[in-house]
């Protein structure tokens, strides 16, 4: 092994003696409430009782004062369950200073009195970093790069003058290298490009400025109203609008999130985090001349081995949302290369190794924190570990089934991503198809693709934000990490081992699996039944509203113009009015695939000149002949049993009030469409706007204001995109029989859904007994 | 034409026998019975009046203990003339309809005697309004023309301005009735009798009558004490109808004009359905194949529509006319003469295939509810003196009970089925804690008034029906049903009827007893246990 920097001499040799460096000083300490800190906070208060004071520094998040973060994220924590048994808690717990400050700001927005606390500080422990692979670029830059500087300023400003300031990286600064990878600045690696961390992070904090503008322009905007009419374009403007806006951010977020990682890819780094933890060790270096400090560069950190105990972890770590998804079976394959080295270390080693990298005279310059060089594990031999897990310990689909995942056959990052992109291609087609497949019959198959759908899009993900941690074939030098645990004592050597050799399928298989899988129960399928619906009785002042046709009834204004007009033409020239109606379907169902509104409106032309008192009294036969017969028994009784609970039941509809007026017995408010009439015949036109979308929900609003109603307690039932609004208005919506897209907003966010359908034995269409002869 | 008629027929099934035809809801099955099993088949068709008019025109002239007709008919007065409604004869019969006959001959002399108030109304009591075009064919097209719809009308018993408190009955039953019939001076009422169950004072309290009137012997009481209903004078049902009858006749000159049929009640085509089984020849082994390969075949809207499309060739036996009572019992002598077969003795099991038609789903669907109110009521029923099964003996049916529905017809039954038989099917628990809501549904009576729906409470009527047979029986087991369905229903399902007759063994042991009850067409086995 070539050793490229040489350890000192520097006579520490059996003389570090971590507890006796630390007794009597002040350490402040960043990051308390991540992974890392709280460990490292639980860890000087058991091992290092002599410390004075712990100051942590811990930003106040909206509703959580810093002071309570600390009591609850940290203190509180499980980490600290058998210390906070022990007789003397109280006196430790004392031990322990909020101050209340953000990295993000200069001073880090200390108040006078804690700023003038760092006077005396002794050691600085600095963990706070975002360590998401895909935060947008702005925010990487700010706290993992600016953070440590302003961090170093105030404590120039306060006046501080610390024995140790320990900076904690990561190994990946190293990059997208192969081979071993020495304990040293970066930088000095030859053939690194020369880079001015400066000019990107000056780059950086317009990238958001730019992002947006370009977010705004037309024809972005143009771009997002699209896709946001496809989704729920029935469901009216606001809605739209809405989605629209929606987009538009997510479009801003992954943009910034892009951008970060294409400009560290381009440079070398897998992402985005890595590349400014980078920058964040050349910004920290040029404050040598002022600060002793040292740059621990940790690799994975995963569940402890030792303590605070046995398999502690918090949260979901880097590698754990790819075990799990593997583990429910929804990742068949990731990219990876079988013989690399995956760099995991237990977080105990990394407290213990900060704890060792403050106390060691004099201040070295990099260490590596890692598992490696001394303790390999293979990419392979990790996936065998938790395919073995988990087929011995197997998660439960619904049917009580155990998911026994396939061994990945490591095929390689290309073929992986196309892969990928082959089956986003054919799920997305499917959906499509599905899409305008009837209702029903095809549910199950598309929430399937649905599902799939998610899975790929997840895997997708995954493998964009780990697939060049999975690949990487760097191999960490950790010769600095064994000097120190020669130094150490026998004492300390057992207080804080720092270089153990681990037995990676134990540390696996009882430890890190069994704790990450602890909160397992069966894996739900998004497919999974929805809740039922009820009627809750007791709520008082609550609306009832039904959409009718597809929700109760199982006509629409089609089937109950064509009937009508039968009625009322001579029998043999059915058939022509049939052709006449089927030759204005295709724009028909274009019109209503945008717009219900526009739909109704040019649908009810039709009615032009058709009198006005034969249309009710056909409407009354049709009532009996076709809209009853289609009826959905379950809808009726639903709406009887709001009535009985005492709920105030309106029926909204876009049909016309001769076609629905039978119904009307059933509800307390009908409203519905009504058409101009002059001199005792129809004009075609609509009186007023129809209900459809939006309109409906404002309806509903101003009607509940009107009768003192609570939408909260109510109800409303529909069956289309375009009921989303109203359905959106109410405490309670449920969707019967939903159009997909509808289907897929119910499911998302769990609503009701009910399938309801005619009676037995009734025909989908009947023609008038009594026609004209 | 002159036929000669069998009497009714009990046969012992020995090896020879051929399997026995079984109705089978909108289909036909063949099962082979045990041997010593008994079959027991209806009496061949009765030879029909010759000329159905002169008859008709001689009974209205020469009433029973009444004055004739033409001697009640004045200028002036108001006239008002109630006919059955559809729910019979079953099948509905070829045209004309005896109901058309006797009008023509009344509407004759109502015009001859120079009145002008009449009015026709359809006694169609709590069962649905009658279309146009059933009425139509139910009077013919003479009498259409001339009244519908201003004079031509169904009843609406829940109409407030077409019904009347009349009064209370001695046995505190209240009568109410068509306002326009009780403020008639004369009411006349046509009926066709097709079994002893009907006509009548059965006709003008029930037919004309009201929720208020009806729930007073159509309650699950009365029904336990009516053994049977085809057994007039047996019947607390009928004691309690002919109460009213009286009570309203005291108070309303009421004529009564009764027909009977014969049981031809399939067309040639479908003779294997009236025929023995030992008879059939080969055309009609050839037809029974081609017919239940045909309809298992057909789509259920077609097969549902080619059934109901069938119509019987009912001939009048005769017409009676005059006062009730009298009348009425001349037409269950006639009827008798027609239906009654002697059995001796009655069988640890009765089988009996459920068709396709009942009197409560004319041109419309036969739901799981009535399937039971057939089986269960009216075949279990459907004996003098005592049943063919003995207490505690198992009735078979065959049908294929599928969970289907009128929505328009039938829209209280879909609720009674999915809400009330998921919480009971006790008759006396229904009654106690359903019936009162059910009847008095806004919603139920909107659709009753203005669509064709039975009324609210009338899924529970057939309910209660059944309520003698659940009583009696000591199990009951559908061959062929919809298990999710039977179970509702609170009885068995079994897939052959070997597995039925199985099953039935744990109720009345391995050495049963099995009477099959070879009907439709309908007759009425007298029984001596």
């Amino acid at each position: 092994m070539l050793i490229i920097y040489q350890l000192v001499d520097n006579g520490a040799g059996p003389e570090l003696h971590i507890r006796d460096a630390f007794a009597g000083s002040r350490v402040l300490v960043t990051g308390a409430s991540g992974f890392l800190g709280t460990a490292l906070v639980c860890k000087i208060l058991t091992s290092l009782p002599d410390v004075a004071e712990i100051l942590l520094v811990v930003r106040t998040k909206p509703g959580a004062p810093a002071a309570d973060r600390v009591q609850r994220r940290v203190l509180g924590s499980n980490a600290f369950e058998r210390l906070r048994e022990s007789s003397d808690w109280e006196s430790l717990a004392a031990k322990v200073t909020t101050l209340d400050g953000d990295l993000r700001e200069d001073r880090l927005g200390l108040s006078d009195d804690d700023f003038a606390r760092l006077t005396g500080i002794d050691y600085v422990i600095h963990s706070a970093a975002t360590v998401a692979f895909d935060a947008p670029v702005d925010e990487a830059f700010e706290t993992n790069l600016v953070g440590p500087q302003r961090l170093l300023d105030t404590l120039e400003a306060a006046g501080a003058h610390p024995k140790r300031i320990v900076h904690v990286s990561t190994a990946y600064v190293a990059g997208l290298v192969k081979g071993h990878v020495p304990e040293a600045p970066w930088m000095d690696t030859p053939g690194r490009p020369r880079l001015d961390w400066q000019a990107e992070l000056a780059s950086a904090r317009t990238t958001r400025s730019t992002v947006e503008a370009d977010s705004r322009t037309p024809e972005r905007a143009k771009e997002f109203e699209k896709k946001a009419r496809s989704e729920i374009g029935p469901a009216g403007a606001p809605a739209i609008a809405h989605r629209s806006e929606q987009l538009r951010r997510d479009f801003v977020s992954d943009r910034l999130i892009e951008m970060g990682r294409g400009r560290a890819q381009s440079l070398g780094w897998p992402d985005a985090y890595s590349f400014t933890k980078a920058l964040a060790e050349m910004a920290v270096s040029s404050y040598r001349d002022r600060f002793p400090i040292t740059i621990l560069r940790p690799s994975i950190i995963e569940s402890a081995l030792r303590e605070p105990f046995p398999g502690w972890v918090r949260g979901f770590r880097m590698a754990d949302p790819i075990i799990l998804a593997y583990g429910r079976g929804a990742l068949s394959e990731f990219p990876g290369i079988p013989d690399a080295v995956v760099d995991v270390v237990p977080v105990d080693q990394v407290v213990n190794g900060i704890l060792a990298a403050a106390a060691v005279e004099p201040a070295e310059r990099v260490i590596h924190v890692t598992t490696g060089a001394r303790t390999p594990m293979l990419y392979r031999d990790l996936v065998l570990h938790v395919h073995d897990y988990f087929h011995e310990h197997p998660y439960l689909d619904e049917d009580g089934q155990p998911i026994l995942p396939e061994m990945w056959t490591f095929p390689g990052r290309r073929s992986v991503e196309r892969k990928l992109r082959l089956a986003t291609k054919g799920l997305n087609l499917a959906k499509r198809v599905l899409d305008h497949a009837p209702r029903g019959k095809f549910d199950a198959r598309a929430d399937r693709v649905d599902e799939l759908l998610g899975e790929v899009d997840q895997a997708d993900t995954y493998a964009k934000l780990y697939g060049g941690y999975a690949e990487s074939e760097a191999v960490f030098d950790d010769e600095r990490i064994r000097v120190l645990h020669d130094a150490l004592d026998e004492t300390e050597r057992e207080m804080f081992p720092i270089a153990e050799s681990i037995d990676w399928r134990a540390y696996l298989h009882d430890l890190h699996l069994p704790e990450i899988t602890r909160r397992r129960g069966t894996v739900r399928r998004r497919s999974r039944p929805s809740p039922k619906s009820e009627v809750k009785t007791g709520a008082q002042n609550a609306i009832a509203v039904f959409d009718l046709e597809g929700t109760i009834l199982g006509t629409n204004v089609v089937d109950s113009y064509l009937w009508l007009r039968l009625a009322a033409s001579p029998r043999h020239e059915w058939s022509k009015r049939v052709l006449d109606l089927a030759r204005g379907v295709p724009s028909m169902l274009a019109a209503e695939r945008r717009d219900r509104g526009e739909f109704l409106r040019k649908f009810y032309r039709r009615y032009d000149g058709a009198p006005v008192d034969e249309m009710f009294e056909l409407g009354a036969e049709a009532f009996s002949e076709l809209i009853l017969p289609r009826s959905f028994p379950a809808g009726l009784r639903r709406v009887r049993e709001h009535r009985a609970a005492g709920h105030r039941v309106v029926f909204l509809t876009g049909a016309l009030d001769f076609t629905i007026a039978s119904l009307a017995p059933l509800a307390d408010i009908v409203a519905c469409a009504r058409l101009r009439t002059e001199g005792g015949r129809y004009t075609g036109e609509l009186e007023e706007v129809p209900y459809a979308g939006d309109a409906r929900a404002s309806y509903l609003r101003r009607l509940a204001k009107e009768l003192g109603a609570d939408l909260s307690q109510s109800y409303a039932y529909g069956d289309a995109i375009s009921d989303l609004p109203m359905l959106e208005a109410v405490g309670h919506p449920v969707a019967v029989n939903p159009d997909p897209r509808l289907r897929r907003i119910a499911r998302d966010r769990r609503w009701p859904m009910e399938r309801w359908s005619p009676s037995e034995g009734t025909s989908r269409f009947t023609t008038p007994e009594k026609a004209f002869t | 034409m002159t036929r000669s008629s069998r009497p009714g027929l009990v046969l012992e099934v020995d090896r020879r026998t051929p399997p026995v035809l079984f109705h089978n809801g909108e289909n036909f099955r063949l099962e082979r019975l045990p041997s010593g099993s008994r079959i027991v088949y209806p009496p061949e068709p009765l030879e029909a009046l010759k000329h159905p008019e002169d008859a008709i025109a001689r009974a209205v002239d020469n009433p029973h203990n009444a004055d004739p007709l033409r001697a009640k008919l004045r200028p002036g007065m108001k006239l008002t003339i109630a006919i059955d409604d559809i729910s019979l004869p079953l099948p509905q019969m070829q045209l004309p309809d005896a109901r058309q006959l006797v009008l023509e001959r009344v509407l004759t002399l109502a015009a001859e005697a120079g009145v002008d108030d009449v009015e026709l109304v359809v006694a169609n009591s709590l069962h649905r309004r009658m279309t146009e075009a059933e009425i139509r064919r139910m009077v013919g097209e003479r009498v259409f023309r001339s009244f519908w719809p201003d004079r031509l009308r169904n009843f609406d018993a829940e109409d407030p301005d077409d019904v009347v408190f009349v009064g209370t009955t001695e046995h505190g039953e209240e009568v109410e009735l068509c306002k326009r019939a009780f403020e008639s001076d004369l009411l006349i009422y046509v009926n066709i009798n097709l079994v002893a169950m009907d006509g009548g004072h059965k006709s003008v309290p029930v037919g004309l009558g009201t929720y208020r009137s009806i729930r007073h012997h159509h309650n699950v009481g009365t029904l336990l004490e009516s053994k049977s209903y085809m057994h007039p004078e047996r019947s607390a049902l009928h004691h309690s109808a002919s109460r009213m009858g009286k009570f309203l006749a005291d108070k309303l000159d009421i004529f009564t004009i009764e027909t009977t049929l014969n049981n031809a009640a399939f067309p040639s085509l479908y003779d294997f359905l009236s025929k023995r089984e030992l008879e059939w020849s080969l055309r009609d082994q050839a037809t029974y194949l081609a017919v239940t390969s045909g309809l298992k075949r057909l789509p259920d809207q077609m097969r549902h529509k080619l059934l109901h499309s069938i119509a019987s060739p009912y001939e009048l036996t005769g017409v009676n006319a005059g006062e009730t009572e009298a009348t009425h019992a001349k037409t269950l002598e006639n009827l008798h003469r027609q239906h009654v077969v002697q059995v001796e003795g009655q069988a640890d099991i009765m089988t009996c295939g459920v068709p396709y038609i009942g009197p409560y789903n004319v041109n419309s669907i036969m739901n799981p509810i009535l399937v039971v109110c057939m089986g269960l009521g009216y075949f279990f029923n459907l004996y003098r003196n005592a049943p063919l099964v003995r207490p505690g003996g198992v009735l078979i049916l065959t049908h294929p009970t599928p969970r289907a529905f009128h929505p328009v017809h039938h829209p209280s039954y879909i609720d009674f089925f999915d809400v009330v038989l998921a919480d009971s099917t006790d008759p006396k628990v229904i009654e106690q804690k359903y019936e009162k809501q059910f009847a008095e549904d806004e919603w139920y009576r909107h659709l009753y008034r203005t669509s064709y729906a039975y009324h609210g409470v009338h899924p529970f009527y057939m309910w209660y029906w059944a309520a003698h047979a659940m009583d009696y029986l000591g199990d009951v087991i559908f061959v062929g049903g919809d298990r999710a369905v039977v179970s509702r229903l609170g009885f068995r399902t079994a897939t052959t009827m070997a597995d039925a007759l199985e099953m039935a063994s744990e109720t009345v042991g391995r050495r049963a007893s099995i009477t099959h009850l070879h009907c439709p067409p309908l007759f009425l086995p007298e029984v001596t246990p």
